[in-house]
């Protein structure tokens, strides 16, 4: 009798192990193929016959993820958590669980735990991807502070890989620190002279740090790639109107300061007369009412000296100052600014857009 | 005698006598010895019939947890036909759970379980559980277990008291192995089967156990039926919501055990040819709810560890009680062989998460996982259904392995219990041998019988002498009483009984003498008030009353006894 049992429960051991991986083929093939509620019967089947099989279970509360059942798939997931609290990717999980339940505290944690943990299969890529995933929460719970610390520490780890680089400058641009972006996206270009997103990052990571003449650079490269990229032509005109169009340029002529100072004003003017006119208001009364009565009122009165410029430093910073202020008030007022008017009130910026 | 009756086991055909020997004095370490092959044997036999089960769902219905649409309800249906024939025709003695035919084996026939029961059990449960019934394997591998202890003590030609002590030793190896929990099958027998506690019957079943369990543990691994969730108690505040899971336990395992109660006999009161169809059509019923809910099929326990772990959301648990009740009482009241354990397992652990889930939407700060209802839920069906208190109880205890948990399941265990020991007088295994003719003992009534003592019964002392007291004191003493006789107590505690009128005899001239030097006394057996007056009933002999001595004191009378007063102690505890 003995034999017979062991006979016959070694065969049942085999037929089990057996229909327990055909059935978590099964489901990862329905999981590929997006039909998740599949995946979830597969591997609950896959379960019956394997109950200890950590990769079964993991893969069920991804399906069940998938599948859009959060409390099942939550409450499966603490049951996991239960038996093996510090693994790694069940703490990820949790954390994207979490994450969707809007529990922001929880799923902190969880993540920093799946960041923590010990992974089994290459942990240093998990870890990344973990803490890029934690970033990008931070990011959309617009926690920009400790996104940027995540960032900081994720980019130490980074291997060679321009696409990651390029991904942690693109989260690095969002979090406002252009400064590390830029240099996440050098280095992708270092390792990748080519990759069409890391030059596309490092312009805009240099249009928005005010190196226009860097931007420049690295966005007719992007343009050249993809002719159709209507952002990043965008921002090229733009920092080409910067480049011509800033009086306050360094090794400028005093002539050709005034000449773009001149342009400038007459820019501002044709603005102004076009935001009142779209406004119904009657520049050149006597009395202003209104704001743009009153810049008009100033643009009139310092109109008949624009054209000595180049003597006059003070008289080129009170023009730039009445242009700003013009494109300021008409950005308000009217809004959708062309590229000149953009090229303009980042020049103002640039130089702190004071009044005269 | 009707032929749906042919099932039960008082068959027309008369029984085999089975010749048993005397009793001999080397039987006792060879019975313990013989527990342990038993436990062996029998956890080798549960093995192969969770086997059978599997393979015959594996091939019968598929591999997949939800069986494809035509063999769903074509196999059970399919599969009830073959059983009703067989059952009818080759196997009759396998209709039933098991539980009732092993009671009638040790109280009916003298522990004799054909071995054709057992091959027949394990062949017709394998397909009825395989194919799809919602029916369990623990209740057949009690009966499995016991037919094969019963096969191998006739072997041995034992005397007839251990011949009927063998068969619950072999339930109990035969149940610890198909539900893995040594500790409630043991309890499960005692409580249920045998009804009483002795270190000698406690000895065997323990050991035999426990081997079983060792045996299927070697071959199918120590991982439980279920996982079992983590549980603590963060309030006694709770406790009030188990106690509202108690209820519903109550009233679910009442609807059960009534349902069963009806339809079981209406089912065997039909004409004889539907007794072959009968589980052909429960089959198909069966199937056809599995068609929406493959849940209700079959034992279930992957379903339970689901609900333990909140994969279902309120109404489905529900939904799946209900119809676990249904499925269960069409599969067993058809005569399907199987057993009613893993189903009342089921129905509990829904009932439990269904309360759980509904008092968490109503409650939302409550800490309890819905697992833990779950969990108590099972032990409360249980003690509602199988109305063993103990067993249930510690059967939670033994699955989870937390005592955290052990409050809960008393109170909610306990309500059950009331409620349906209020609304159905009597419990489900009596009940289901009252339908088939049998006159079993009830193992709750014996619980509930008061045990009647001593005390009970005993009337005032009367006057007594001592040894060393002289003869005149002693006359005068005893000179005006009515009774007939006189006890005489020593020193030492010893008692002793002589006539009246052999101290009259004595007295004169000899007054000043001691009553040990001319009294004939013969010495008489003392008893204690705690003791069972069925002791007193064997001690009392030709002796007119016997003296009551205190425990601490035995040279203090505290009362005496006579056969009129234990007869007397009977009539007043039949009549109150």
């Amino acid at each position: 009798m003995f034999a017979i049992t062991t006979f016959a429960a070694s065969s049942y051991r085999a037929k089990r192990a057996q229909l327990a991986q055909e059935w978590f083929s099964r489901g990862e093939a329905a999981l590929a193929a997006g039909n998740a509620d599949a995946a979830v019967l597969a591997f609950r089947t896959a379960l019956a016959y394997g109950r200890d099989n950590r990769q079964y279970s993991l893969k069920l509360a991804q399906s069940l993820v998938s599948a859009g059942r959060m409390e099942e798939a939550r409450s499966y997931v603490l049951s996991l958590a239960q038996d093996q609290p510090g693994d790694p990717m069940v703490n990820l999980l949790l954390a994207r669980l979490e994450a969707k339940a809007g529990d922001y505290e929880a799923a902190v944690r969880y993540y920093r735990n799946a960041i923590y943990g010990m992974w089994e299969e290459d942990p240093e890529r998990n870890r990344v991807a973990t803490r890029l995933e934690l970033a990008q929460y931070l990011l959309a719970r617009n926690d920009i502070k400790d996104a940027r610390a995540e960032l900081i520490a994720a980019s130490a780890d980074l291997p060679r890989d321009p696409a990651l680089r390029t991904r942690v400058g693109d989260m690095l641009l969002e979090a406002g620190d252009y400064a590390d972006a830029l240099k996440e996206f050098h280095a992708a270009l270092e390792l990748d002279r080519r990759h069409t997103d890391a030059i596309i990052g490092a312009g805009r990571a240099a249009y928005l740090m005010g190196d226009y003449a860097n931007a420049v650079q690295y966005l007719r490269r992007a343009v050249q790639i993809n002719a159709h990229d209507t952002q990043a032509a965008e921002m090229l005109r733009v920092s080409e109107l910067v480049l011509t169009n800033d009086p306050y340029a360094t090794r400028l002529s005093s002539a050709e300061s005034a000449r773009r100072a001149r342009r400038d004003f007459e820019y501002a003017m044709e603005r102004l007369q076009a935001c009142a006119e779209q406004r119904g208001v009657a520049v050149g009364k006597n009395a202003p009412d209104s704001e743009l009565q009153a810049l008009y009122a100033r643009a009139l009165k310092l109109k008949p000296y624009v054209a000595a410029l180049e003597h006059d430093p003070d008289l080129l910073d009170r023009t730039m100052g009445l242009v700003f202020d013009i494109e300021k008030t008409t950005a308000e007022l009217c809004g959708e600014p062309k590229e000149f008017d953009t090229a303009l009130q980042l020049i103002a910026r640039e130089h702190g857009g004071g009044r005269q | 005698m009707t032929p749906q009756e042919v099932s039960a086991p008082t068959a027309a055909k008369p029984e085999p006598v089975v010749e048993a020997a005397p009793p001999s004095g080397r039987e006792e370490p060879i019975f313990l010895l013989l527990a342990i092959l038993i436990g062996v044997l029998s956890g080798l036999a549960v093995v192969c019939f969770q086997v059978a089960i599997s393979y015959t769902r594996i091939y019968l219905l598929g591999s997949s947890l939800r069986p494809p649409s035509p063999r769903v309800f074509v196999v059970p249906a399919a599969v009830g036909l073959v059983i009703g024939v067989l059952v009818m025709r080759v196997f009759r003695r396998v209709r039933g759970s098991g539980v009732n035919q092993t009671k009638a084996a040790l109280y009916i026939y003298d522990g004799y379980i054909p071995f054709r029961t057992v091959i027949g059990k394990f062949l017709m449960c394998a397909l009825a559980i395989g194919g799809g019934h919602s029916l369990g394997p623990e209740d057949p591998s009690l009966q499995i277990g016991a037919g094969i202890a019963s096969a191998i003590s006739r072997r041995l030609h034992l005397s007839r008291d251990k011949l009927r002590l063998i068969a619950p030793v072999g339930a109990a190896a035969g149940l610890a192995a198909a539900f893995n929990t040594p500790i409630a099958a043991v309890l499960f027998v005692i409580e249920e089967v045998i009804g009483r506690w002795s270190a000698g019957v406690l000895g065997a079943v323990v050991l035999s156990a426990v081997s079983s369990v060792v045996v299927e543990r070697w071959f199918m691994g120590s991982e439980p039926l279920f996982r079992i969730p983590t549980y603590r108690l963060e309030h006694p505040s709770e406790l009030l919501a188990y106690a509202v899971l108690g209820v519903a336990g109550g009233f679910a395992s009442l609807v059960f055990v009534k349902l069963i109660g009806w339809l079981r006999p209406w089912l065997k009161a039909q004409p004889s040819w539907t007794q072959y169809m009968q589980p052909a059509v429960a089959g198909l019923i069966v199937g056809l709810i599995g068609l929406r809910f493959p849940q209700v099929m079959g034992a279930g326990y992957e379903y339970i560890d689901q609900a333990m772990h909140n994969q279902f959301a309120w109404e489905l648990l529900g939904i799946l009680a209900g119809l676990k009740i249904l499925a269960t009482t069409l599969s067993f009241t058809s005569g399907t062989p199987g057993g009613m354990f893993a189903p009342t397992l089921f129905i509990g652990a829904m009932v439990g998460g269904a309360v759980g889930s509904v008092e968490h939407l109503i409650v939302p700060h409550l800490t309890v996982p819905v697992g833990a209802y779950a969990l108590v839920g099972m032990g409360a069906l249980f003690a509602g259904i199988m109305r063993t208190p103990m067993t249930s109880v510690f059967m939670v205890l033994e699955l989870s392995g937390n005592y955290a948990i052990i409050v809960p399941v008393i109170i909610s265990n306990a309500i059950a219990y009331l409620i349906s020991r209020t609304f159905q007088r009597a419990p489900i295994f009596d009940l289901l041998s009252r339908q088939d003719g049998l006159d079993l003992p009830s193992m709750e009534e014996q619980r509930e019988q008061r045990v009647l003592r001593v005390e009970d019964a005993m009337r005032p002392p009367v006057v007594n002498l001592h040894l060393d007291e002289v003869l005149g004191t002693a006359w005068a003493r005893v000179r005006d009483l009515s009774q007939e006789y006189v006890l005489i107590a020593d020193d030492l505690g010893a008692w002793f009984m002589v006539r009246k009128t052999e101290l009259r005899t004595q007295v004169e001239g000899n007054e000043d003498r001691p009553v040990a030097q001319f009294v004939r006394a013969e010495r008489v057996p003392e008893i204690h008030p705690d003791q069972p007056l069925e002791f007193a009933l064997r001690q009392i002999g030709d002796w007119p009353y016997l003296p009551v001595v205190h425990r601490a004191n035995p040279a203090k009378l505290v009362g005496v006894i006579s056969l009129a007063d234990i007869v007397a102690g009977y009539k007043r505890c039949e009549a109150g």
